[in-house]
C-alpha cells in the first residue's frame, strides 16, 4: 500500500464515478480545442487569403456579375469561367499609378480522369504573374513547361501523374501548398497550355470567345498599385479605362470575408463559453455531490491521521487525474472530428479555412488541456476546502 | 503517560436559529492510564461516541481540555494533532470504519503508509498473525465493500493494533460480532492493556465488563465513574 | 467483471459497425453521379460496406461466444486497419477533396474505424479483474 497510489486506486475502483467525471471534462476540452482550432483555421485562412491575393485591384469581366462569381472561385473553389478581351490588360497598364498587372485565364473542365467532376483550370503568364508564381516557387515547383500543370492541394492527382482535361493529357509537374482558399481546388498551367486547352474546349463546343474576331482573352487582371497612389482613385481610373470590365478592390473582398469570419468566430467563441460555463457548473456540482457522498470516507482518513492538507491534496489529485484524462479524451475526440472533416467544415462555412501549423495545434491542445485541468481544480477546490475544514467527528456523525 | 479530559463539554443546536442548545457531553472528566481498560457504558445517544471523538482529537470540545501528558492536544497545530492520531492513538471507529474501495490489506496498511512505515520489518508478520487470530486471513485481498459487518469490525481492530499505539480507543468493538469473536476481540484488547497500552472501550454490551478495570456510566451527556467497580471482572478471561 | 467490460466493448463495436454499414448506404454514401455512372469511389464504398457487415458479424459472434472474445477483438482490430486503408490508399477515390467521397465518406469511415480499432485493442489487452479477488463466501 503506497499512499501516493491512493487517488489512482480510488478512481480505478469506482469506474462509474470516474467515467462520469472524465466525460464531463472531455466535453470541456472537446469544445475548447475543437472550437479554437476552427476559429484559428478561419483566421489563418483569412491571413492566407490576404497573402495570396497579393494584388490591390482585380479586374474581371462585367459578365462575372462583379465580384460575386469571382469571389466564389477564389474563396470556395466554385468552378466557373468568364472572359474579356486581352486588350483590357494593355489598357490597365496604361493607367497612371499601376505598378504591374498580370492576367489569368480561367477554364472550367468537364471531366477529369476518375470521376465526373469539374476542375477550375487557371492559366498564368509566368513572366508577368506576381500572384501565383511566388506561391509556385514557395511550393518548390519549377517553371511551368508546355502541357505541364501544377495542382492545388485538394486535387487528388500526384506529381508524375497525368490529368485529362478536354481530352488533352496534362502532366502533373507539382503540387501546391495549402492556402485554405478556393485556389486549392484549381489546376494551374502556362498561357500556351491554356491556349491548347481553350482550343480543345472550343472543339467540344464550349466557346470562350468574347467576339468572333477576338480569340485572345483573359479572365482576370491582377493589379499592383504604385506606392503613394490612392488605390481608390486608381480603381476608378481602371474602371473607366477598360471595356466591359469591373475593377474590384481586393480590400473590400477581404473585408467581406473578415466580417463573416468575425461573425462566425463570435458564434463559436460564444458556444465555447456556454459549453464551458455549463461544464464547469456541472463539474462543480459533481465534485460537491461526490464530496458529500464520500464524507465518511474522508472522515475516516482524518481519523487515521490524515492532515487537512493531505486530504485536500487527495481530492485535488483525483480531480487532476480525472480532468487530465478527460482533457486527453476530449482533445482526441475533437481531433477525430476537426481534422478528417476539415474539407466539410470549410465547405459548410464557405470561408477560407487553413488548419494551423503543428506547433500552433500543439499550443492549442496544451491550452485546452490546461483549461480542463484548471476547471477541474477550481470546481473541486470548494469541496476540498469544505471537507478539510469540517471536524472529522462531525463528518462521521453526519455520514 | 496519561490521556485525560478535563470538564469537556460539547453542545449542539437543534434548530437553525441556534437557540435550542443541548449538551452531547456535559463536563466529562476521564483519565486513561497505561495497562488499564476503561469502559464507558450507556444508552445510544448518551454522548459516549462524542466523548471518545474529543479524547482522540477528532472533535474540538466547546469547553474544557483534553490533555496528553499534561499538554492540551487541541492547542496543537493540525499536523501535530494528526501525527498524534497516527502514532499514539489507535482508533476503532463505529460506522465508517474502512475505505470501501481498498482491499483488506490496503486498509490495514493505510495508517502505516501515512507514516511511511508500511514496509517496516515485522509489519507483514504481525498483520498475518492478527488476521489469522481473528479468523479473516483469507480475506486479505478482498475489497472492504464486500465484507460483512463483523468482518469489517475485525479488520478495523487489527488496523488499530498494527500501529502499536499508546492508547486504543474502541467504539463498540463487539457490535456485529458473534459470541466467539466477541471473546476473541475482548481477549485481544485485554492483552494490549497488559502490554502497557491504555484502552478505552465504549459499549453497551455487558460482556465488555469482563475486561474492565475502570467503569464509567454515561447518561444524557453526563459521565460518572462507578467508584465501587474496582476492577472486578465478571468473567475471568485471560490473554490466550 | 472482465466479461462485462468486454461485452460492453463488443456491443460498442457492434453499434459502430452497424452505423458504418447504414451510413455507407445513406449519409456517408460515395459520390452520386447524375448520369448513373460511378467511379472507383463507388467500389471503395461497396468494399467498406462489406467490411462493416463483416465486423458487425464478428462483434455478434464475439458477444455470444465469450470464450473466443479476445481473438475476435484481434480480428476486428485488423478489419479496422483495413477499413482505414481502403478509401484512398487501397481503392482510389475521386480526384477532388471537395467531393462527397473525400469529404464525407472517407473521414466518416476513418472516425468509425479508429473508434472500433481503439475499442478492439482495449478489449484485446483488457487486464484481468482489477477489483480484488472474488469472494468465495462470507465468514
Amino acid at each position: 500500500m503506497n499512499l501516493k497510489k491512493l487517488p489512482l486506486l480510488n478512481l480505478k475502483r469506482n469506474p462509474g464515478r470516474t467515467l462520469a467525471l472524465v466525460l464531463l471534462t472531455a466535453v470541456l476540452s472537446f469544445s475548447i480545442f475543437g472550437g479554437t482550432v476552427v476559429v484559428s483555421s478561419l483566421r489563418r485562412g483569412l491571413g492566407s487569403l490576404t497573402e495570396r491575393l497579393g494584388a490591390d485591384i482585380i479586374v474581371v469581366p462585367s459578365q462575372a456579375q462583379s465580384k460575386v462569381s469571382f469571389q466564389d472561385i477564389f474563396l470556395q473553389g466554385t468552378v466557373g469561367a468568364f472572359y474579356m478581351s486581352r486588350e483590357n490588360l494593355t489598357r490597365t497598364l496604361e493607367v497612371e499609378g499601376v505598378e504591374k498587372a498580370a492576367a489569368q485565364v480561367f477554364l472550367a473542365s468537364l471531366k477529369a480522369d476518375c470521376c465526373s467532376i469539374r476542375i477550375q483550370v487557371i492559366g498564368i503568364d509566368p513572366e508577368t504573374d506576381f500572384v501565383i508564381r511566388p506561391w509556385l516557387e514557395k511550393s518548390g515547383s519549377r517553371g511551368l513547361k508546355d502541357m505541364d500543370v501544377v495542382v492545388g492541394t485538394k486535387v487528388g492527382a500526384e506529381v508524375g501523374e497525368t490529368l485529362r482535361i478536354y481530352e488533352e493529357r496534362c502532366h502533373v509537374a507539382g503540387k501546391l501548398a495549402p492556402t485554405g482558399t478556393g485556389l486549392d481546388s484549381a489546376v494551374y498551367c502556362n498561357m500556351s497550355t491554356m491556349k491548347k486547352l481553350l482550343s480543345a474546349a472550343e472543339a467540344k463546343g464550349i466557346s470562350h470567345k468574347v467576339s468572333s474576331d477576338d480569340e485572345d482573352v483573359v479572365s482576370a487582371i491582377y493589379v499592383k498599385v504604385k506606392e503613394g497612389y490612392d488605390i481608390g482613385k486608381v480603381n476608378s481610373a481602371i474602371q473607366g479605362h477598360t471595356r466591359k470590365a469591373s475593377a474590384i478592390r481586393t480590400r473590400s473582398m477581404i473585408t467581406d470575408v473578415s466580417s463573416s469570419l468575425l461573425a462566425i468566430s463570435r458564434v463559436i467563441l460564444g458556444l465555447i463559453g456556454a459549453i464551458w460555463g455549463m461544464g464547469f457548473l456541472l463539474l462543480f456540482l459533481a465534485f460537491a455531490m461526490i464530496a458529500r457522498e464520500r464524507q465518511q470516507e474522508f472522515a475516516l482518513l482524518r481519523v487515521l491521521g490524515s492532515t487537512k492538507k493531505a486530504l485536500k491534496g487527495l481530492i485535488r489529485k483525483e480531480a487532476f487525474l480525472c480532468c487530465l484524462s478527460g482533457g486527453f479524451v476530449g482533445i482526441g475526440l475533437a481531433c477525430l472530428l476537426v481534422f478528417p472533416f476539415q474539407t466539410l467544415i470549410e465547405m459548410s462555412l464557405s470561408l477560407p479555412y487553413l488548419i494551423p501549423e503543428p506547433s500552433g495545434l500543439f499550443l492549442i491542445a496544451l491550452g485546452a488541456l490546461g483549461a480542463s485541468v484548471a476547471s477541474g481544480f477550481a470546481s473541486s477546490a470548494f469541496a476540498a476546502w469544505r471537507l478539510s475544514q469540517a471536524d472529522p467527528g462531525r463528518l462521521l456523525r453526519q455520514g | 503517560m496519561r490521556l485525560e479530559s478535563r470538564s469537556v463539554q460539547k453542545w449542539y443546536f437543534r434548530n437553525r436559529f441556534q437557540s435550542n442548545r443541548f449538551f452531547a457531553v456535559h463536563g466529562a472528566d476521564i483519565t486513561l492510564l497505561p495497562g488499564r481498560v476503561s469502559v464507558i457504558m450507556g444508552r445510544s445517544g448518551s454522548g459516549k461516541t462524542t466523548l471518545m471523538q474529543m479524547l482522540s482529537g477528532l472533535l474540538t470540545p466547546d469547553e474544557g481540555k483534553v490533555l496528553l501528558e499534561g499538554e492540551d492536544i487541541y492547542a496543537l497545530p493540525d499536523e501535530k494533532l494528526c501525527a498524534l492520531r497516527r502514532t499514539r492513538f489507535g482508533m476503532i471507529p463505529q460506522g465508517a470504519d474502512l475505505l470501501p474501495q481498498l482491499t483488506v490489506k490496503e486498509n490495514l496498511l493505510l495508517p502505516l503508509a501515512m507514516e511511511g512505515r508500511e514496509k517496516e520489518e515485522g509489519v507483514f508478520k504481525m498483520t498475518r498473525d492478527l488476521l489469522e487470530r481473528l479468523g479473516i486471513a483469507d480475506l486479505e485481498d478482498v475489497l472492504a465493500r464486500e465484507l460483512s459487518g463483523g468482518e469489517r469490525r475485525r479488520v478495523s481492530i487489527i488496523r488499530a493494533l498494527l500501529g502499536t499505539p499508546d492508547f486504543l480507543l474502541a467504539d463498540e468493538p463487539t457490535s456485529d460480532l458473534d459470541e466467539e469473536n466477541v471473546s476473541l476481540v475482548l481477549t485481544l484488547l485485554k492483552k494490549e492493556a497488559r502490554e502497557g497500552r491504555g484502552v478505552l472501550v465504549i459499549s453497551h454490551d455487558q460482556e465488555v465488563l469482563s475486561i474492565c478495570d475502570d467503569l464509567y456510566q454515561m447518561e444524557a451527556g453526563t459521565l460518572t465513574q462507578k467508584e465501587d467497580w474496582g476492577g472486578r471482572s465478571l468473567l475471568n478471561i485471560t490473554a490466550r | 467483471m472482465k466479461n462485462k467490460k468486454t461485452a460492453v466493448l463488443m456491443s460498442m463495436i457492434l453499434i459502430l459497425s452497424l452505423v458504418a454499414a447504414f451510413g455507407l448506404r445513406s449519409f456517408m454514401a460515395p459520390c452520386i453521379h447524375e448520369d448513373g455512372s460511378f467511379g472507383s469511389c463507388h467500389w471503395a464504398g461497396e468494399a467498406l460496406f462489406g467490411l462493416s457487415l463483416l465486423m458487425a458479424g464478428q462483434a455478434i459472434l464475439g458477444l455470444f461466444l465469450a470464450r473466443g472474445r479476445r481473438e475476435f477483438f484481434l480480428c476486428i482490430f485488423c478489419d479496422a486497419i483495413l477499413g482505414v486503408c481502403l478509401p484512398g490508399l487501397l481503392i482510389r477515390l475521386c480526384t477532388m477533396a471537395t467531393m462527397r467521397c473525400q469529404s464525407i465518406m472517407k473521414p466518416g469511415v476513418w472516425v468509425l474505424m479508429i473508434l472500433m480499432g481503439g475499442f478492439s485493442l482495449t478489449g484485446f489487452f483488457l487486464p484481468g479483474s482489477s477489483q480484488g479477488k472474488e469472494r468465495k463466501g462470507k465468514t
